[in-house]
C-alpha cells in the first residue's frame, strides 16, 4: 500500500438529523504520523463528523480507513478497520476495573495477537492506570478517567484515534498529560484526529485544524496561526 | 500487585452463599409441613424463572415481558411428552395424531421443554435484541400475548380453547425441585463469567463506549436471551410437574409481575440479587397466605382479611422501589464477610 494512503481520508461527509443538515460536505485528511484539529462553535458539527465516520449515524459521502471504503459499516466493524473513537465525555465503563476496560477496549483489534504488548505500550504512556489496574473506574478522577479512555482506545491497535473533546472538564495539569500522551501516539506513526473547543491549544498542536462553521469547513489554520487573535476569532465568530 | 486467596475465591463464594441460601431454606421448609412444603416448591420454581430473566435482564440491561412464553412452552411440552397417550387421545381429541404417541419420561421431557423454549428464544430474538428500552418491553410483551394466544386456541397442539391439559404425573418433590434450582443458579453464574456476558455488562453501563470499542451488542444479546429462553423453558416443565395441570391462561401477566417483582427486590443487576429477591418474596408470600387463612401462635389466631396478600405484596415493592430501586443487594454480589480489603469500590479520587 502506498504510504500516501495510510490514515484516513473522507470526502463530501453530510449529515442530516430529521431533514435538517448538521455537517455539510466535509472533506477531511488525517495521514499517518500527524495530529489534525476540528474545531468550531457548539452545533457546528464537529461530534457529528466524527460519529458519521464510526458509522454510528446515517450519513453521504465516503470515509476511507488506510485506502480502505468503511461506508455502511457497523461502528464494531468500523473499528476492526483501524480506527478508533473515544467518545466526548470519556464514557468508561464505570462500574468496571480500570484492567478490564482495557481488556474490553481489545475486543475491536483487528488481531489478538500483540495484545500483551499494546497493554504494556498503553500502561507506559499512562503509568496511573497501571498503579490502579484492579479500581472501579468510575471512582478515578475526571483526568484518570480521559487516560483510561484513551487507553481503552488504543487497545484496539488502531492506526487512526479520534478523540472527541478531550479536554473537556479537565483541569490544566490533566489536559497536559492527554496532551503529551497525544503527541507520543502521533510521533509512533498513527493519525489523530481531535476535536476541541480550545481553539488555540489545538491549533498549536496540531499539523493542520479545520475550522467548522454551520456544517461546513471554511477555515484551515496553521499551528503559527495560534497566536494569532484575529484568525481564531474569525474562525469562530466568522 | 499480590493478591489473597480470597480476591481469587470471592466470585466463587457468592456462588457457594447462594447454594447454601436456598438449600437452608429448603431444608428448613420441609419440616413446616405439607402445605408449606407444595408452596415453596412453586417458589423454587419462580426462581428458576427468575434466574433466567437475570440471565437476560440484569446482563443485558434491556428489558424482558416476554420470558414466560418461554416458560409456557416448556411446560407445555412437558405436559404433552409426560401425559399418557391413552389419556392424551381421550382428553385432546383435536390434537395433531402424531402427539398422542409422543411420550417421554419425565426428565428428558424438562430438558427437551428448555430446548423448546430456547429455540423460541433464538427464533425472535434476532428482531427483538435490536430494540433497547420501551421498546423491548413493548415487543417482548407482545410475544408473551402472541404465545398465549396460540396456546389458548391451537387445540391442533393442546387442549380446546382455554381448557386445561390434565393428567401429568406425581414425579417432581421439594428436593427434586431445589437440586434444578442450584443447577440453574450454578448455570447463571457460570454465564456471568463468560465473555458474552461481560462485553453485555459493558454495553449496559454504556452503550455508547461498548460501540467505540467494537462491541457487537445484538450478536451478545441473542446468545444471552437465547440462553435464558433455555432454563425459562426448564422452569415451565418444574410449573408442569409442580402444578399437573397446565393451562395457557397460567403463563400471563400475573406470573410476569410476580417475577419480574421478585428480581426488582432483590436487586436485578446480580445473581444474588435474583436468588435473595425470589426467596424474601417467596417466604412473605409464604407468610402472608398463612395469615389469611389463620395462624395459630400459642392460644391466639391472627388472621388477615382475604385478599390482603397481594395489596401487601404491591406496598412492599413501592415502598422498596422508592426507598431502594436498587433492591436488596444493591446490584451486588455477595462476598466473603472476613475480607480485609473491600471488593472494587477503592479510595475516593484525589487528583481533582
Amino acid at each position: 500500500m502506498p504510504s500516501g494512503d495510510l490514515g484516513l481520508v473522507v470526502r463530501g461527509l453530510s449529515v442530516a438529523y430529521a431533514g435538517v443538515p448538521a455537517v455539510r460536505g466535509v472533506d477531511l485528511d488525517v495521514p499517518a504520523g500527524h495530529a489534525i484539529g476540528l474545531i468550531g462553535p457548539n452545533g457546528a458539527g464537529k461530534s457529528s463528523t466524527l460519529l458519521a465516520i464510526m458509522g454510528a449515524i446515517p450519513h453521504q459521502g465516503t470515509v476511507k480507513v488506510n485506502g480502505e471504503d468503511v461506508d455502511g459499516l457497523a461502528p464494531e466493524k468500523v473499528v476492526r478497520r483501524g480506527i478508533s473513537l473515544v467518545p466526548e465525555g470519556r464514557h468508561v465503563f464505570a462500574g468496571l476495573s480500570v484492567k478490564d476496560n482495557l481488556r474490553l477496549g481489545g475486543v475491536g483489534r483487528r488481531s489478538q495477537d500483540g495484545s500483551a504488548d499494546t497493554l504494556d505500550y498503553v500502561l507506559g504512556l499512562f503509568p496511573i492506570l497501571a498503579e490502579f489496574r484492579d479500581r472501579q473506574a468510575g471512582l478515578l478522577s475526571g483526568g484518570q478517567q480521559q487516560q483510561l479512555a484513551i487507553g481503552r482506545a488504543l487497545m484496539a491497535d488502531p492506526d487512526i484515534l479520534m478523540l472527541d473533546e478531550p479536554s473537556l472538564g479537565l483541569s490544566p495539569t490533566a489536559v497536559d498529560t492527554v496532551f503529551d500522551a497525544l503527541a507520543t501516539i502521533r510521533s509512533a506513526g498513527k493519525a489523530v484526529l481531535v476535536v476541541e473547543q480550545r481553539a488555540e491549544f489545538t491549533v498549536a498542536f496540531c499539523e493542520r485544524t479545520y475550522v467548522l462553521h454551520d456544517g461546513t469547513i471554511t477555515l484551515t489554520l496553521k499551528p503559527e496561526d495560534a497566536t494569532n487573535v484575529d484568525v481564531l476569532t474569525k474562525a469562530y465568530f466568522g | 500487585m499480590t493478591r489473597g486467596l480470597w480476591w481469587r475465591l470471592g466470585p466463587l463464594w457468592s456462588l457457594v452463599s447462594l447454594l447454601l441460601i436456598v438449600y437452608a431454606v429448603t431444608v428448613v421448609t420441609s419440616y413446616l409441613g405439607e402445605s408449606v412444603q407444595v408452596q415453596f416448591q412453586y417458589a423454587l420454581v419462580n426462581l428458576v424463572i427468575v434466574v433466567a430473566l437475570y440471565m437476560f435482564i440484569g446482563t443485558s440491561g434491556v428489558l424482558s415481558f416476554g420470558h414466560v412464553a418461554f416458560v409456557a412452552l416448556g411446560a407445555w411440552t412437558v405436559g404433552l411428552l409426560t401425559i399418557e397417550s391413552d389419556l392424551k387421545r381421550n382428553l385432546l381429541s383435536d390434537m395433531f395424531p402424531f402427539l398422542f404417541e409422543v411420550q417421554a419420561p419425565w426428565l428428558p421431557a424438562i430438558l427437551i421443554g428448555g430446548i423448546v423454549g430456547g429455540l423460541l428464544a433464538l427464533l425472535v430474538a434476532p428482531v427483538l435484541m435490536r430494540l433497547n428500552g420501551l421498546q423491548a418491553g413493548i415487543a417482548t410483551f407482545a410475544l408473551l400475548l402472541v404465545v398465549g394466544q396460540v396456546l389458548t386456541y391451537w387445540s391442533s397442539i393442546g387442549p380446546r380453547s382455554g381448557q386445561s391439559m390434565v393428567g401429568i404425573p406425581d414425579v417432581l418433590d421439594l428436593q427434586t425441585t431445589m437440586f434444578f434450582a442450584l443447577g440453574a443458579i450454578v448455570i447463571a453464574w457460570l454465564f456471568q463469567r463468560t465473555r458474552p456476558a461481560r462485553l453485555l455488562r459493558a454495553a449496559r453501563e454504556d452503550g455508547i463506549a461498548a460501540a467505540a470499542s467494537g462491541i457487537n451488542v445484538v450478536t451478545q444479546r441473542v446468545i444471552a436471551f437465547a440462553l435464558s429462553g433455555l432454563i425459562a423453558g426448564i422452569a415451565g416443565g418444574l410449573f408442569a410437574l409442580t402444578n399437573r395441570v397446565v393451562q395457557a391462561s397460567l403463563f400471563g401477566i400475573e406470573l410476569t409481575f410476580i417475577t419480574l417483582a421478585m428480581l426488582v427486590l432483590g436487586g436485578m443487576l446480580s445473581l444474588s440479587g435474583a436468588v435473595i429477591g425470589a426467596l424474601v418474596f417467596s417466604v412473605i408470600d409464604l407468610v402472608l397466605v398463612r395469615l389469611q387463612n389463620g395462624l395459630e401462635i400459642g392460644s391466639v389466631i391472627v388472621s388477615l382479611p382475604q385478599g390482603t396478600r397481594p395489596i401487601i405484596l404491591g406496598a412492599i415493592l413501592v415502598l422498596m422501589l422508592i426507598f431502594r430501586p436498587s433492591g436488596l443487594t444493591g446490584g451486588r454480589e455477595i462476598v466473603w464477610p472476613f475480607r480485609r480489603t473491600p471488593p472494587l469500590p477503592g479510595v475516593p479520587p484525589t487528583n481533582e
